[in-house]
């Protein structure tokens, strides 16, 4: 290792003495003889660092054998099932014509659920540019239409979330205000309203997940019970924040959200766990179920916040949704429920 | 005679509570601070308006407390000095609820104003103790043209007047104050005083700083007291003048000149002023603030040329230097309040088309670039906004050459009549001289649009951003 260290630093050192005659060459060069250059081909430093970014992206694109693999595949289905019609018909009409409708029902069906899983794709992809671009708006004070983007959100939202506030968002002026103030402006007039019924529906469900857990006999149930309560939880506040999941869109959300969830700093996860595992071991003293159940709700509800981050259009500036604040609520629920 | 004076009681009931209101951090001193016609009088009572007439339709998504449902009512209440003047908030409403509305009077006094805002604590924790919390807020309000004698605290008699002199022999003053200064260099300055001189003196150089003020729209006008005297007026104590020839003067005699010769007088009465009038203005008013918000108006400035425009900047540098700066803690906050948070407003963002409000700023961050740093080191949170305390116009759109141009539509403030004006593009920093020779500025001044009922909310521009800033963290 020490080696080749020592090896690729004597090679720079080459390399940057050659450059260095080379730079002194021109530089002669240049002092005898000085060029002006056109001032428009003057190409500032940052602008040329842009450009090479873009090359970088550029190499990034999806691998060319898949695709030629997939057309010939295409290619090689087409002619087949072209013969086994052109044959079939002349030999046993009733069979092929039965196999054709078959094929039609399959191509409908299958058609279908593509354009679903490119449309949820689609959107998925569309809600992450739309929150990179208020990322930049709010970060960098930028002009960019940011009513356009308001107006977008406001359209892909489910329509009963919103139409009183949308009314009171419409009354705004809008011409008064900075990119960045109306950004600011509908997370708080329009979008505080989703979070809020987004957060009633993840204490709803963590509250499902605390109960059921707590009363099911086995193990594996509970494992099921989880990843049932948490798949619809995910799929429910997505819908909430606009977002209409395929299967594949549905993954890439839920490998993003435990992504997510892991990489979370151990700092994070004792803010957000400290006092509700006090919480469930003081329970756990009354009853050991209630207490797994519990610590299953606490995942349940933290896998939703960390959903509603991921979904919210306009991240949070401050005031971002915390465990403690579904904790109270699924809390009294289960209290209410055991008093029952 | 009771053993208890009932008064004294009372006083000390109120000392005492203060004292606890600061204690838990629910007492907030705000410095409203901003030279003649910046817009401080309208600054303040928009920000009363708006907080006691909370949930009339207004317009305060940014203020936390009121976004999130916490805010349950403001209202004002007896102020902490019962000598000084109650700020006049009912005259201020009532000029703007006039019709047609005009713009409140412009200060001549001190005064005061105390508001109790009460509400629901979510995160501090006060949640624990109670329900509902009040939080003080005490605003004091004065003439801006006081403002800059704070600078004279830290200066001799002999360095003001060189200062001053300095000012005097540049341009723009120079053409002005030439007669004034020639007159003044003729008196002997060992000679017993002559009263008579001595006021016709200090008339002439009130003349002069009247005519800086008002006619080349400067803003070092230094002893601010010369141009709005208040009750002083005519006291021996507003009669003294900067005393040009100090280079001339051997150092001995003039230490040793005794109070009735003409420069021994003057220095009696430079030292009379300081300490009388500038250090009680100072020592009242100007000690125990938490919060500060600094207006400045750079419009006007533009319309009146780089002149006028520095000499802003050199005012706010002067004046920020008497305050007290630093992160805050509970005994500092109860022996010696440090400002640590300053607002920098520019004002009458109203008078400009919205997407000139970035440039507003930015102008406004040049403007006050050098105190900002120094205050940089104090780790205190700055903040530089666009505000208008009464929004005067309406903006829209209109058509000029084919192409959609964004305008507002005001009451002009000259002639009364409705304008809808493009009002031009405000630079992004200051334009250098060769700008200056084939351009000028022409910003026009608006008087309020709409006459406002006392129990509506006036029409504004970010204030809401202006009070999260200044209170949303005490009110969590």
């Amino acid at each position: 290792m020490s080696d080749f260290l020592e090896k690729d630093k004597h090679q720079q050192q080459i390399l940057f003495d050659e450059l260095e005659t080379e730079n002194s060459k021109e530089h002669k060069e240049l002092t005898t003889q000085p060029i002006l250059f056109d001032n428009q081909d003057w190409v500032a430093e940052s602008e040329s660092d842009i450009e090479q970014d873009d090359f970088e992206l550029v190499n990034n694109k999806p691998n060319w054998l898949w695709r030629i693999l997939l057309s010939l595949l295409f290619i090689v289905v087409m002619v087949e099932s072209f013969e086994f019609f052109t044959i079939g018909f002349s030999e046993s009409p009733m069979v092929t014509s039965l196999y054709a409708a078959i094929l039609g029902c399959l191509i409908v069906l299958g058609g279908t659920s593509l354009v679903r899983e490119f449309s949820g794709l689609r959107q998925f992809k569309q809600q992450q540019k739309v929150q990179s671009q208020v990322a930049d708006i709010i970060e960098q004070n930028l002009s960019e239409g940011a009513l356009d983007i308001c107006n977008n959100i406001t359209d892909k939202l489910p329509c009963d979330v919103v139409v009183e506030k949308e009314q009171e968002w419409n009354d705004i002026a809008h011409a008064n205000y900075s990119d960045k103030e109306l950004l600011q402006l509908y997370s708080r007039k329009v979008l505080t309203e989703v979070d809020q019924k987004a957060m009633a529906e993840v204490a709803k469900f963590s509250t499902e997940s605390v109960v059921l857990v707590a009363l099911s006999p086995v193990a594996i149930i509970d494992m099921f019970i989880m990843l049932w309560r948490n798949l619809r939880l995910i799929d429910k506040v997505a819908g909430l924040y606009g977002l209409q999941l395929g299967y594949w869109s549905r993954i890439r959300l839920v490998r993003q959200v435990f992504v997510n969830m892991v990489y979370a700093g151990a700092s994070e996860l004792i803010a957000d766990f400290g006092t509700e595992l006090i919480g469930a071991d003081l329970l756990g003293k009354l009853s050991g179920r209630l207490a797994q159940g519990l610590g299953a709700g606490m995942l349940t509800a933290r896998l939703g916040i960390k959903t509603i981050k991921l979904c919210r259009p306009i991240p949070f500036e401050e005031d971002a949704p915390k465990l403690g604040h579904v904790r109270k609520e699924i809390l009294t629920k289960v209290k209410q429920l055991m008093v029952k | 005679m009771a053993i208890i004076d009932k008064e004294k009681f009372t006083k000390l009931k109120h000392k005492a509570n203060d004292i606890f209101n600061r204690t838990i951090d629910q007492h907030v001193t705000l410095a409203v601070t901003g030279l003649s016609r910046s817009g401080k009088t309208a600054f303040i009572t928009s920000l009363v308006n708006q907080l006691v007439n909370e949930g009339n339709d207004s317009q305060l998504s940014f203020f936390n407390p009121v976004h999130q449902g916490r805010f349950i009512a403001a209202k004002r209440v007896p102020q902490k000095n019962y000598h000084i003047g109650r700020f006049d908030y009912d005259a201020a409403v009532d000029a703007l609820g006039e019709q047609p509305p005009h713009w409140p009077e412009p200060t001549k006094g001190i005064s005061e104003l105390r508001l109790a805002i009460r509400y629901q604590p979510k995160e501090s924790l006060l949640k624990y103790a109670t329900d509902t919390t009040t939080l003080y807020l005490d605003i004091t309000d004065y003439p801006g043209e006081w403002l800059l004698d704070l600078p004279m605290l830290n200066q001799t008699y002999e360095e003001w007047s060189e200062q001053m002199l300095l000012l005097l022999s540049e341009e723009p003053r120079k053409t002005a104050a030439d007669n004034f200064i020639e007159k003044a260099a003729q008196i002997d300055p060992f000679q017993p005083a002559c009263e008579n001189l001595l006021a016709e003196l200090a008339q002439d150089y009130t003349q002069l700083l009247l005519k800086f003020r008002h006619e080349l729209g400067l803003s070092v006008i230094q002893p601010g007291r010369f141009i709005l005297p208040g009750e002083l007026a005519g006291a021996p104590i507003l009669q003294f003048i900067p005393f040009p020839g100090f280079e001339k003067l051997d150092a001995n005699d003039y230490q040793n000149a005794s109070d009735d010769t003409f420069i021994g007088m003057l220095r009696a009465r430079f030292v009379e002023y300081k300490e009388r009038v500038v250090r009680k203005f100072y020592k009242e008013h100007f000690v125990n603030f938490d919060r500060q918000i600094v207006l400045a108006d750079c419009l006007t400035p533009l319309n009146n040329g780089p002149a006028s425009f520095a000499d802003l900047q050199t005012a706010i540098a002067m004046i920020l230097e008497n305050f007290n700066y630093g992160k805050s803690g509970l005994l500092s906050r109860l022996f010696s309040p440090k400002i640590d948070k300053l607002l920098f407003a520019a004002t009458k963002a109203d008078h400009v088309t919205p997407e000139q409000h970035n440039h507003l700023v930015s102008l406004l961050n040049q403007l006050v670039y050098r105190t900002k740093q120094k205050l940089n080191y104090d780790a205190i949170d700055m903040k530089t906004l666009a505000v208008a305390s009464v929004k005067t116009t309406q903006t829209g759109k209109s058509q000029y050459q084919g192409r959609s141009v964004p305008v507002i539509q005001g009451r002009s403030l000259d002639n009364d009549k409705t304008i809808t004006v493009f009002p031009g593009t405000v630079p992004e920093s200051l334009p250098d001289d060769k700008f200056w020779q084939d351009n000028d500025f022409s910003f026009i001044s608006f008087a309020p649009a709409k006459s406002v009922m006392p129990h509506e909310c006036i029409p504004h521009l970010r204030m809401d951003q202006v009070m999260q800033f200044l209170l949303g963290d005490k009110m969590k």
